[in-house]
């Protein structure tokens, strides 16, 4: 679990890693975010979750494919059509999740690949709070810091951060993952499913910015209600 | 006493549609119970008395207050075999929404490699 290494991130070429950046009416950053990312790696593929704004024309048009949900599901069921869209081509070795918001850096997915190559793991996830700069407020680390203690005493994964959306996953792994959770809970189920199925993981510290447009666009605190209410539930 | 017959009638009641949902001998199922109902229905209109009777017999004073009751218990079965049918109706959608996303974002792939 040695987390901070100092692998290089231009050891291997990254041709095999299909980057999953769900998108749910991202028109002011997607073209932004999709260069960024397409600068490290070539398969970026944009889940366009029901967009009204354009989304997936503008994704496309800064290079990525898209896949296009004819009706909005929410985070956790574009996840699940870009897990059922890698398990479809055969080159795909990585699968990459990846914030449409702009909050996530490229450098870091590579970092953490390279890290999931060289050591064989099944999952690597970033996190905001081993180390890496953090400008949260008080009240969001609070919240995640409570939603951490729970996952950590539900699933016995000593993570330190659940719900970053960064995370590098291997072929195997995502092919068995199946997200029944279409709304933000998938954060958790994905940790459920590594502490069943014992996969071998890591964490990452990476960068998160919180750009103003990304606090604007990102998840209330008080969705960490919703999410628990809905785990006790199923 | 009467509480603890309401509450296993609850229990009951729950544990047969969490069976019946999806199995395909519901159909037939409910049509019974429908007609079971009907039948009750049909003897209180008949005999007003016997739910005062039958109230009675279960500890409850009167029989308006048991209808109350089997009136609150069948609206909460009618919630629940609602949620369930459009919790199951949204999954079915989710997945017919993904799958005709995912499969057309790989068909273009291809072509387009």
């Amino acid at each position: 679990m040695n987390g901070a290494s100092d692998v290089a991130g231009d050891s291997l070429t990254f041709d095999d890693v299909l980057v999953v950046i769900p998108a749910w009416n991202e028109a002011p950053v997607i073209e932004q975010v999709v260069k960024s990312v397409l600068i490290e790696f070539p398969h970026v593929l944009v889940i366009d979750d029901g967009s009204s704004d354009g989304t997936a024309e503008l994704a496309a048009a800064a290079g990525a494919r898209t896949a296009v949900h004819a009706l909005n599901l929410g985070q956790g069921g574009a996840l699940a059509t870009g897990l059922d869209v890698a398990r479809q081509l055969p080159w795909v070795r990585w699968v990459v999740t990846f914030d449409a918001d702009g909050q996530h850096l490229a450098g870091d997915a590579a970092r953490m690949v390279d890290i999931a190559r060289r050591d064989n793991l099944d999952v690597v996830l970033g996190t905001r709070f081993s180390g890496g700069t953090t400008n949260a407020g008080r009240w969001r680390r609070m919240t995640l810091r409570a939603a951490t203690a729970y996952t950590r005493w539900s699933t016995g994964l000593k993570v330190t951060d659940t719900h970053n959306g960064l995370r590098v996953l291997s072929r195997e792994f995502a092919a068995r993952l199946h997200l029944r959770e279409r709304g933000m809970g998938h954060a958790s189920e994905i940790l459920d499913q590594i502490a069943e199925q014992s996969a071998q993981w890591v964490e990452v510290p990476v960068d998160i910015t919180y750009t103003q447009y990304s606090v604007a666009k990102g998840q209330p605190i008080s969705n960490a209600v919703t999410i628990l209410f809905d785990r006790l539930m199923r | 006493m009467a509480s603890l017959i309401l509450i296993i009638l609850v229990l009951v009641g729950v544990f047969v549609l969490w069976r019946l949902s999806g199995s395909a001998h519901g159909g037939a199922a409910r049509r019974l119970a429908f007609l079971a109902f009907f039948g009750v229905v049909v003897l209180t209109i008949a005999f007003p008395e016997t739910t005062t009777v039958v109230a009675n017999r279960m500890g409850i004073g009167r029989g308006a207050d048991l209808i109350l009751y089997l009136t609150a218990f069948g609206l909460m079965f009618l919630a629940a075999v609602s949620y369930l049918r459009s919790r199951s109706i949204e999954d079915r959608l989710a997945h017919l929404v993904s799958k005709q996303a995912a499969d057309d974002a790989v068909a273009r792939w291809d072509t387009r490699a």
